[in-house]
């Protein structure tokens, strides 16, 4: 790889700022071109990942995956926003299979697991 | 209701806090290893957690790169995949050591592996030593000075070890190095009881027949009662390879630690650098010469630096290392064995053309060094081993000249004939380990004439006729003399003269021609 992930990305992200949407939909399949034609078709999902980190970064946005065993009601929705700030990427998936509880992924880096499952395994494992 | 009421309780005492934790995840996984994203705080050499569907294979973080941490994964790699979280555990991989692990095979991690069960007892007390950790210091050591016999004449006589040395083992392949360290195994149940050592065998890519032929060697001359098999054998991934010889000497440590003496035989180092090639090289580290990473000098450094032999004020422990490399064609001047002469205390090196030749161990004298010398030796073989290599480099030269010569002078057919007779003596079969006594005894009366008059082809059952002749007869006056002395005090080497005098008037008369006492 002529540049690390990091770079393409940095470099990526700051093209599209100051963009409009269909601007920056152009540089997205230019971007991947680019990607495409120095072989890097396969490193793809990193870099992606690594861009998407980037954007909410510089945009002060924290990405919360919260995966609940019940739909979330609008008071947990808050005392999440409380804690954590309220630029927040929502990304919310029912997994009734937790039994109760949540579990919180913030920018997929940190994760809070307060699910029944995770409980009662631990139980049993102990 | 006694089980409910039991189940009852655990559950209400049961605490479980929640919290946050750094996760990342298994970006590829492949020929055991895995690359992982996130996990930004990850020390080098801490113990990653993948959870692997309903399974948690552990894993040590070894690259820790701008984007990604590249991991050696420790249990079963075929379950685990792309996507799959993976925790910090925020310890280094350590091994659990005791008493209970003596008489058992187990693998890199100290999981059992001859299906005799758990090896720690439930209520026993868990301690942990780390796989890496820092050699003793300078402050922390004293000088060898304690001999480690090996039982084999020609190595105890030339090029002694003691306790606390790394004298390396070389050869070409099957020449006698993996049973040169057996047998010195196999002597310490029968050299010093009181200060018997705590012996360590490590299989590193070895055949797994080769293993269970080892163990059951080793069971058979009652070894396994002071010994431990840790075996990571050619099926085992390279992971496990690679860490074998830590997690051993990290066992090691804990005895040494005790103030006990432990013995380390690591077979073989060259497998070791194999292991470790193929990791670096799946974790796209930058190969260097014959494509070995540029760390392959401290692989070996770190790991045999921490044998030692500790001052009184650490307890005086010490832990002997012997480790074995291969050469290719005798080539000793290569990569690795270079490496590895640099590192240790001395080197014994086998010879092919002298193996081939009969010789066997096949020791070449010359190029074989103990950097500790007599230091590690008893005043016994000091005395009768000091004219033996100068008269066996005499006669090594002699050979050569006496290929050309048609007549030789009576000085230098005696000094051939002393050679050969020499040469003869130190020939030692596999799995016959000679007490210090007894060597002390055959090489006096090898360096003082008493053989020169035998045949070379009759000089080894002459020597087995008279250790025969000497626990017979003078057991208590002579040989047990040596033994608790260590030394070969006047009056004992008097008796030893006369002893020896009335062997040969007795050999003369033909008495021993129709007994082997090998039989």
């Amino acid at each position: 790889m002529r540049y690390s992930v990091k770079q393409y990305a940095a470099a990526f992200t700051s093209a599209l700022g100051g963009k409009s949407v269909s601007e920056q939909k152009e540089l997205s399949r230019r971007f991947l071109l680019v990607l495409q034609r120095h072989g890097l078709w396969s490193r793809r999902m990193p870099i992606i990942k690594e861009v998407e980190r980037q954007y909410f970064k510089e945009r002060g946005t924290r990405k919360v995956a919260v995966a609940a065993a019940a739909p979330l009601t609008a008071e947990t929705r808050q005392e999440i926003e409380r804690i954590i700030g309220k630029n927040i990427f929502w990304q919310e998936t029912v997994e009734p299979e937790l039994l109760a509880g949540m579990k919180i992924l913030i920018d997929e880096e940190v994760l809070i697991d307060a699910t029944g499952k995770t409980r009662l395994e631990k139980l049993f494992k102990s | 209701m006694a089980i409910l009421d039991t189940l009852k309780q655990e559950i209400e005492g049961f605490k479980h806090s929640i919290k946050a934790e750094k996760i990342g995840r298994v970006l590829e996984a492949g020929d055991g290893i895995a690359r992982i994203s996130g996990l930004s705080e990850a020390a080098s050499q801490e113990i990653l957690l993948i959870e692997a569907g309903a399974e948690i294979v552990p894993a040590i973080a070894f690259n820790l790169e701008e984007d990604a941490v590249g991991a050696i994964i420790l249990g079963d790699p075929r379950g685990v995949k792309e996507g799959h979280t993976v925790k910090q555990s925020g310890r280094v991989l350590s091994v659990r050591v005791g008493e209970e692990l003596i008489g058992r095979v187990v693998n890199a991690l100290g999981e059992p592996q001859d299906g005799q069960g758990p090896v720690f007892h439930t209520e026993a007390e868990e301690i942990f030593y780390p796989v890496e950790r820092r050699a003793p210091s300078v402050v922390e050591r004293e000088s060898v000075s304690k001999p480690l016999h090996t039982g084999m004449k020609a190595i105890d006589a030339m090029i002694p070890i003691g306790r606390g040395q790394r004298q390396l083992i070389i050869g070409d392949r099957q020449i006698g190095k993996t049973s040169l360290a057996i047998d010195t195994i196999i002597h310490q149940g029968i050299d010093d009881p009181a200060a018997r050592p705590i012996c360590i065998y490590v299989a590193i890519g070895q055949k797994e027949s080769k293993v269970a032929k080892i163990v059951a060697t080793l069971k058979e001359y009652g070894a396994l009662d002071y010994t431990i098999i840790v075996s990571a054998p050619a099926s085992a991934p390279a992971s496990l390879q690679y860490l074998a010889p830590y997690s051993a000497t990290a066992i090691g440590e804990y005895f040494m630690h005790q103030g006990k003496d432990a013995l380390l035989v690591y077979d073989d180092l060259s497998k070791h650098a194999w292991a470790y090639r193929e990791l670096s090289l799946l974790l796209r580290r930058p190969p260097g010469r014959e494509a070995y990473p540029g760390d392959i000098f401290y692989l070996h450094a770190r790991l045999l630096e921490r044998a030692a032999k500790l001052s009184k004020n650490h307890g005086s422990g010490s832990l002997t290392a012997l480790p074995i490399i291969e050469t290719q064609l005798g080539d000793v001047s290569s990569y690795i064995p270079t490496n590895v002469i640099s590192i240790t205390d001395g080197q014994i090196y086998l010879e092919p053309e002298l193996f081939y030749q009969g010789m066997r161990p096949a020791l070449n004298v010359g190029l074989s060094v103990s950097r500790v010398g007599s230091a590690a030796q008893t005043k016994a073989m000091k005395k009768v081993a000091g004219r033996l290599r100068l008269e066996l480099a005499q006669f090594r030269e002699l050979a050569a000249f006496v290929q050309f010569a048609s007549e030789l002078d009576e000085a230098t057919r005696k000094r051939i004939e002393r050679g050969r007779v020499l040469t003869e003596l130190l020939k030692q079969p596999e799995l016959h380990p000679v007490p210090f006594e007894k060597q002390t005894v055959v090489i006096y009366a090898g360096t003082n004439g008493y053989f020169d008059d035998v045949p070379p082809a009759k000089v080894s059952e002459t020597s087995a006729f008279l250790l025969d002749y000497l626990e017979k007869m003078h057991r208590e006056d002579i040989l047990e003399e040596i033994r608790k002395s260590r030394a070969l005090p006047d009056e004992v080497e008097e008796r030893l003269k006369r002893a020896l005098e009335e062997f040969k008037k007795l050999e003369n008369t033909d008495v021993f021609s129709s007994a082997n006492p090998l039989e």
